[in-house]
């Protein structure tokens, strides 16, 4: 009885903080930018972390995540404008929805699928917020079972998901998360007071900079593509009227289970480190069409389509929140500059988050909601007008998003090594993109590796290499690692070589 | 010999340089500030090691089967890079000798011009870039840019 009341006075507080004088503007602030950036195509969340980075470390905690979150809660909201009236998805995240949206609109049932939409993202985001409360008991009880060999474990497990589910290459994911632990021990080695891997450069005795190293990595390449294929959405004439408003709550409330079940989907993927809003989209509109019983009624626009696979992809982000607040480990590359953003602004997560600091977690919770809901409110009302924004050319985009990146760039030392970093690793970033190197791994990597080095430290400093043998979590998450990471790639190779060989002694029989 | 493939081998011998600048920049080190360093060398090298071994063995096969489609950039379409790759290398000279406070502004005018949009937006983007800098970060969060090499050369 107490830990409930414990509960939902942290959700209380939590309410009460976004909804402050100095967090609430700055939040609405943050889903303005959130909706533009959804609605541009090529631009995205990620993009928009980068961005945003700079700022929001100069704000209170608070109301720099609030910031940060209110941003991308609504990147994948809005999104499903473009997706629908267009055809064109703001973001990969949206192309499951434009299945189905965009043969609606042409039906002149755009105003039902995007209310739909809409009202399945707000849903698919409290059903997140109800299982995080429902399983909070147990997560406080295995967090507080487990100590600095666990969380190390658990980050090396965190980065190998990632590694092996962020690309189509386990071999090259991993490379890449290993590449990343490497580059964030460029630094000051404190226990023998020498700097580590700088090479003679001051500026890298504080670590590479972080929002460099996100800008080129992820928005250089995006920018680069923007600009050599030179892509507009020709502005044809299309019907923007929002009507429909009452039908698209029928039928969300109508599919009830199917809501629950896809937003449950979306959570699990967002719980999983390397999955992202796309694989969330995909499973909860897989979802759709295996439980019903016109499965060829997807694709030609079946509104139940369009709001599983949105309530799939809201719930995946307060989903990719628990584990990187709770454990460290962020669900997705986003959730990896959150995590890094916190820990800039001095905000450690691990048991704190689930104790002394629930109600900053049940905060952030509350901001993902609350933003869902407002640009709701906002897409509806200005949607004639939103929808301009997906026509601006690649001309006045790409010198804006430059300059603005280059700006940003500098903003983390104020120094010219910054832009350097940015240039480096925007090339490398390119190189990356095209060649399937996935980069999610990289900076995952480079985030965490502070955290896993100090953990690796303390664990032989209070444990000496005991840790390895005396505790049966780090053996358990170890086999846990074993069994998804490297059994599937082991098992599929057995079989294809078993096939193969009875495919040759098919061959000399004959 | 295809684009994507040239990198791919550019981009794993820069990885196996990585790890193995790393065991070497700790070697004067104590064995505990080591291990951490070696272990993630270690993991480089070993998934790098099997890459290699698979390239090799299934070269003939090779083709871009990790490289999704879409992804990957034909010869051609490297050279349709040219004129951003230069539009990049200007400005970041740009920044490097008259600052970001002149530069991003110029830039951004002569980009628009250059890609056939009329003068006033390309100003009305300019000066846009320009309050962003100059207002927000300047003035309002008093974040300093670096120093241009023209302040140094006038001695300004």
């Amino acid at each position: 009885m107490g830990e409930l009341a414990f509960i939902f006075n942290a959700m209380a507080s939590g309410l009460a903080h976004v909804f402050s004088l100095s967090v609430f503007p700055i939040m609405l602030l943050g889903i303005i930018i959130g909706m533009i950036l959804g609605l541009i195509p090529g631009l995205g969340g990620l993009i928009g972390f980068a961005l945003l980075i700079p700022f929001a470390i100069t704000m209170e905690p608070v109301t720099g995540l609030a910031f940060l979150l209110g941003m991308s809660a609504v990147t994948t909201q809005t999104d499903t404008i473009p997706a629908v009236i267009l055809g064109v998805p703001g973001t990969s995240a949206a192309m499951a929805t434009s299945l189905d949206g965009y043969p609606m609109a042409k039906r002149g049932e755009a105003g039902r699928a995007l209310c739909a939409s809409y009202y399945a993202s707000i849903i698919g985001t409290v059903v997140t917020a109800g299982l995080f409360i429902l399983l909070l008991p147990v997560l406080r009880s295995i967090i507080f079972s487990i100590g600095q060999p666990e969380f190390f474990m658990l980050i090396m497990m965190g980065l190998m998901l990632a590694g092996a589910l962020a690309g189509n290459s386990l071999v090259r994911g991993l490379t890449m998360a290993a590449a990343g632990l490497l580059l964030s021990m460029i630094t000051d080695e404190t226990s023998i007071g020498e700097a580590r891997f700088a090479f003679g450069f001051v500026y890298l005795w504080g670590g590479l900079p972080l929002i460099p190293v996100v800008l080129g990595l992820f928005a250089i390449p995006e920018v680069i593509d923007l600009a050599r294929t030179n892509r507009t959405i020709s502005a044809t004439s299309v019907d923007t009227r929002v009507s429909g408003l009452k039908q698209g709550l029928v039928d969300v409330v109508g599919n009830w289970w199917l809501v629950i079940k896809a937003s449950t989907l979306g959570s699990i993927a967002g719980f999983i480190p390397g999955l992202g809003g796309q694989v969330a989209e995909w499973m909860a509109y897989g979802a759709a069409v295996s439980s019903d019983k016109d499965p060829n009624s997807y694709g030609k626009g079946n509104v139940r389509g369009v709001v599983a696979a949105e309530a799939g992809t809201a719930a995946q982000k307060p989903g990719a929140l628990i584990p990187t607040l709770v454990f460290g480990i962020p669900g997705n590359g986003g959730m990896a500059l959150v995590l890094a953003v916190l820990m800039m602004l001095e905000v450690t997560p691990g048991p704190e988050m689930v104790t002394g600091k629930l109600d900053i977690t049940f905060g952030m919770i509350w901001i993902i909601i609350i933003a869902n809901i407002i640009a709701a409110v906002i897409a509806l009302g200005l949607q004639r007008w939103l929808i301009l924004l997906c026509y601006l050319r690649p001309a006045i985009l790409v010198p804006m998003v430059l300059g603005t990146m280059l700006v940003g760039a500098t903003m983390a030392n104020q120094a010219y090594g910054d832009v350097v970093v940015f240039v480096i690793f925007g090339i490398l970033g390119y190189l990356f993109k095209h060649t399937d190197w996935p980069r999610v791994p990289l900076i995952m990597g480079l985030i965490m590796g502070g955290l896993a080095e100090r953990y690796l430290f303390l664990s032989i400093d209070l444990h000496g290499f005991n840790w390895l043998t005396d505790r049966p979590i780090v053996w358990v998450i170890a086999l846990v690692t074993f069994v998804i990471v490297f059994l599937p790639p082991i098992l599929r190779n057995y079989r294809s070589k078993k096939i193969q060989k009875s495919n040759d002694l098919g061959v000399i029989k004959k | 010999m295809n684009a994507p493939r040239f990198i791919d081998i550019c981009l794993t011998i820069m990885f196996v340089i990585l790890a193995m600048v790393a065991v070497w920049q700790v070697q004067e080190f104590p064995f505990e500030d080591q291990l951490y360093p070696y272990t993630g060398s270690g993991i480089i090298i070993f998934f790098i090691s099997i890459y290699v071994f698979r390239l090799v063995r299934e070269s003939k096969s090779w083709k871009s089967e990790e490289v999704d489609p879409n992804h990957a950039l034909s010869l051609q379409e490297l050279s349709s890079l040219l004129p951003i790759a230069v539009a990049i290398t200007l400005l970041i000279i740009g920044v490097f000798l008259l600052g970001h406070l002149i530069t991003v502004p110029l830039f951004i005018f002569f980009y628009m011009l250059s890609r056939g949009e009329k003068w006033w937006v390309g100003l009305i983007g300019a000066a846009l870039l320009f309050v962003f800098m100059w207002g927000l970060i300047v003035n309002v969060m008093e974040l300093a840019m670096p120093r241009p090499l023209i302040d140094d050369i006038f001695d300004l």
